[in-house]
């Protein structure tokens, strides 16, 4: 056992520069989402993968989103672990205030920037990565490995991963998940909130702007909607006692990682006005008005009941409509699961962190495979300005969380399928 | 002759002439004249070539050479006042000619209306000042004082190149009271307009991923906070002179009357529009910028810096919102009591039999440019109906009842200012 782990830190320490060098090179090949056109850094992770001799195909119904599945079999029987990372990336948020070239992929200080670096660009190529990897070693493995990179995860769309385990479930679903979504090396996710987004239209009459009295204003509508919205966060929910004991146990860790106030927003129900867009002209009053709400519900709460809620307080409000863009329901893995016992092995073996399992308070595609019933858990570098400016990620930090995922997922193909 | 000799005349011509001032309408209708993008050449045309034909001088006056602003003038035979009248030439664009049921551009005269883009706003008011400006002519060697048609070319995108152009530069324009024929209601003289503050307010926070709201304040939801508490500025007291303020209540069920229930409040209040909300990128984003674009209408008696000091007050707790002022006019308003309201209302009285009522405009006219300069300025005009909308049309019945209006008014004002 000792000899796999030490061929494989081998072959990591062998490859370090040119996967820094991908790491750039995919940074550099823009997949915002939307558009969501993600060919040429799908090239770049593809171009890496044929190198090494691993098979793979491009699967998906839109041509411009490409999924990639590849997978193989090891030398015997064993359990089936899934790796799952996604290629597009948000679209650039505040191009203006940025102080490197957000397509850039320039490392300064050790830190690499550029939109996606950071959400997941460097989670999907340690995937990558760690595939090619133990593909090579496949003959002294156990069970099977797949790799999804999916491009479609930004806008929780239908095309990436959600196409794979609708339609590639046999090959995509396996015994257990490992995504590589940023968050902190510290903690590996087992649970995340779930996201349930809802647009209101508000329709009024509308007319010259200087006649305030001749029809009800779209945008001054949506105003007080949003207002109204707020009751939600006041809604006290009862935690699962699994998820409040870790939450509870990592609540230090959780408000260091994503600052105060993080572990109690963890247990309790979100509101984001994403959106909020109304009228044409100054001088027009609006006779049209849309917000996009996006409401996260921890566990222990139901979509159908918020809904119930949400559309209460759009009921008293004259000509708005709500219609659910996207609802899912809350979900966890345990949070003794093995991957998360090897998870917790390896970040104190490769860089004496002590991991807490903790819920996650954003999305990632994990969720797809929980919904399916299969173990799903997330470990990643530290999330450092995701969807703002100077998006980065600091290299020796992530060298090592590579390590950790490529060492995680052997013990997994190799331990677990002994016992 | 008479001064009611006079007036019979006038009326005479109106009657006889009647064909002459639609075939007119009609074909200054046909000129495009749509701002932006502003080329009122072809229209301008149609009111040289009448001046010609009456052999009226005029002079251009074209800081932009394709949208000439027109001046003409006429001296009566003894001293007195100056009259200036005042319409514009330019005319909303039209980019929705599918929705119309007839062509934009074609004038026609069809169940006793004049159809056509710019037809109300304001080219029947503009012929009606050019035939009243020919047929006071006429009466030259009778008349006391003198008379100023000005047809400018640049109203509907804010009139830099128009009204504010000739009153700046060319301080014979100014007279000693302006009458404007602006589209409104025949049954209201107006004798002053809102004032305008228009501004943008961007609110700026980091912004952070949707689903960590504790990490960065909301732009759109203290935007929405912001929007909540700017409701107040409608409720400020709103102070007005007593002449003006007895006007507006006498006035406020006809104003009720022709712009809906509510108007008369809102006359009398500063009213906010939020017009503009643009906040956000994509749901699951928590924005880091919203902005919000108002329109305030201020009051006649009140000033845009009332509704400014109120705003200032309203964001000093906010330090994330930023406002800039993106348009500023004061609200204007001539004596309610003024003898122009005395020469419309009679007028009105004896072509139409009813005495319109004095009030002030929601929206506004050239005529506050007059009152600027301390010009006392009345606008008076026909029902507009379907401006900036499919169908704009005129009614000719109501027309003819304005124009004779406007004829008899300038007639006897000057009479009346030359016996003051």
């Amino acid at each position: 056992m000792s000899s796999l782990r030490d061929q494989l830190l081998a072959r990591i320490a062998a490859d370090e520069g040119a996967l820094v060098a991908l790491l750039g090179d995919f940074v550099r090949a823009p997949s915002p989402n939307p558009p969501g056109d993600t060919r040429s850094a799908t090239s770049v992770l593809t171009a890496w993968i044929e190198a090494r001799g691993a098979p793979f195909r491009l699967l998906g119904p839109d041509p411009a989103m490409p999924n990639i599945l590849a997978s193989f079999e090891g030398a015997r029987p064993g359990r089936h672990l899934v790796l799952n990372g996604h290629i597009d990336t948000f679209p650039t948020a505040s191009p203006d205030r940025w102080t490197q070239d957000p397509l850039g992929g320039a490392i300064v200080d050790g830190q690499l920037f550029g939109t996606g670096a950071s959400d997941m660009k460097q989670g999907t190529a340690s995937l990558v990565a760690l595939f090619c990897w133990l593909y090579a070693m496949r003959d002294q493995l156990a069970g099977r490995l797949t790799l999804t990179a999916v491009s479609d995860e930004e806008t929780f769309g239908p095309n990436g991963a959600r196409f794979l385990v609708e339609h590639h479930a046999d090959e995509v679903l396996g015994d257990c998940l490992l995504n590589a979504e940023p968050g902190a090396p510290t903690t590996v996710r087992f649970a995340e909130k779930s996201p349930l987004w809802v647009a209101i239209e508000v329709q009024t009459m509308g007319c010259h702007g200087a006649y305030t009295h001749k029809s009800a204003s779209a945008t001054k509508i949506a105003a007080a909607l949003i207002e109204d919205l707020a009751e939600l966060e006041a809604i006290e929910v009862a935690l699962p006692p699994a998820v409040a004991g870790t939450i509870d146990a990592g609540a230090s860790e959780i408000d260091r990682v994503h600052l105060p106030g993080a572990a109690r927003t963890m247990g309790r129900i979100t509101l984001n006005i994403g959106g909020w867009h109304g009228g044409t002209l100054v001088n027009m009053l609006p006779g049209h008005c849309r917000i996009e709400a996006d409401i996260r519900l921890p566990w222990g709460t139901t979509p159908d009941t918020m809904l119930a809620r949400i559309g209460a307080i759009v009921a008293r409000h004259q000509g708005a409509s709500m219609q659910v863009m996207s609802r899912q329901e809350p979900r966890f893995s345990d949070p003794a699961h093995p991957m998360v016992g090897h998870i917790q092995r390896n970040a104190q073996a490769i860089a004496g962190w002590q991991v807490l399992p903790i819920p996650s308070l954003a999305g990632t595609d994990a969720r797809l495979w929980r919904e399916r019933g299969v173990p799903a858990f997330t470990y990643g570098t530290t999330a450092t300005n995701v969807a703002m400016a100077d998006e980065h990620t600091d290299l020796d930090e992530w060298l090592k969380v590579v390590r950790i995922h490529a060492l995680s997922a052997l013990h997994y193909l190799t331990q677990d399928s002994a016992s | 002759m008479s001064e009611a000799a006079e007036r019979a005349q006038l009326l005479r011509w109106i009657e006889v002439e009647t064909p002459e001032l639609i075939a007119l309408l009609s074909r200054f209708t046909r000129a495009a004249s749509p701002n932006p993008p502003g080329d009122t050449r072809e229209a301008t045309g149609v009111l040289t070539d009448f001046l010609d034909r009456a052999g009226l001088p005029y002079q251009m006056v074209a800081p932009l050479p394709e949208a000439p602003n027109l001046i003409a003038g006429m001296q009566g035979e003894t001293p007195g006042s100056h009259l200036v009248l005042n319409g514009h030439i330019d005319v909303f664009p039209c980019d929705d000619a599918h929705r119309w049921k007839r062509d934009p551009w074609g004038g026609q005269v069809e169940d006793g209306r004049v159809w056509g883009r710019g037809v109300s706003d304001m080219k029947n008011g503009t012929v009606a000042l050019l035939f009243a400006h020919a047929w006071l002519a006429r009466l030259a060697d009778r008349l006391p004082g003198r008379v100023t048609l000005t047809a400018v070319s640049d109203e509907e995108t804010g009139g830099t190149w128009g009204a504010q152009y000739l009153v700046d530069n060319h301080p014979d324009v100014l007279g000693d009271c302006l009458l404007n024929a602006e589209p409104g209601a025949p049954t209201t003289i107006r004798f002053g307009e809102k004032g305008l503050l228009r501004i943008a307010i961007t609110v700026q926070t980091p912004g952070c991923h949707g689903a960590y709201t504790h990490k960065s304040a909301s732009a759109t939801r203290i935007a929405a906070r912001l929007v909540r508490a700017l409701e107040a500025i409608t409720d400020l007291p709103v102070v007005m002179e007593p002449d003006v303020a007895r006007a507006l209540e006498d006035g406020a069920a006809e104003m009720d009357r022709i712009h809906l229930p509510g108007a008369a409040r809102v006359m009398r209040q500063f009213s906010l529009n939020l017009g503009v909300v643009r906040g956000g990128t994509k749901v699951n984003m928590l924005p880091g910028t919203c902005r919000l674009e108002f329109d305030i209408r201020v009051p006649p008696g009140e000033s845009t810096a009332k509704a400014r000091a109120a705003i200032d007050r309203i964001m000093a707790g906010l330090p994330e919102a930023d406002l800039e002022v993106t348009g500023l006019t004061e609200p204007t308003w001539s004596a309610p009591t003024h003898g122009m309201v005395t020469a419309l209302a009679d007028a009105c009285h004896t072509a139409c039999g009813f005495r319109p009522r004095a009030i002030a405009s929601l929206a506004a006219t050239d005529a506050r440019k007059w009152r600027a300069k301390g010009v006392p300025a009345f606008t008076y005009g026909t029902t507009a109906t379907n401006v900036a909308m499919p169908d704009e049309h005129t009614d000719i019945a109501e027309w003819l009842g304005v124009v004779k209006t406007l004829t008899l008014a300038a007639h006897s004002w000057l009479h009346a200012e030359a016996a003051r």
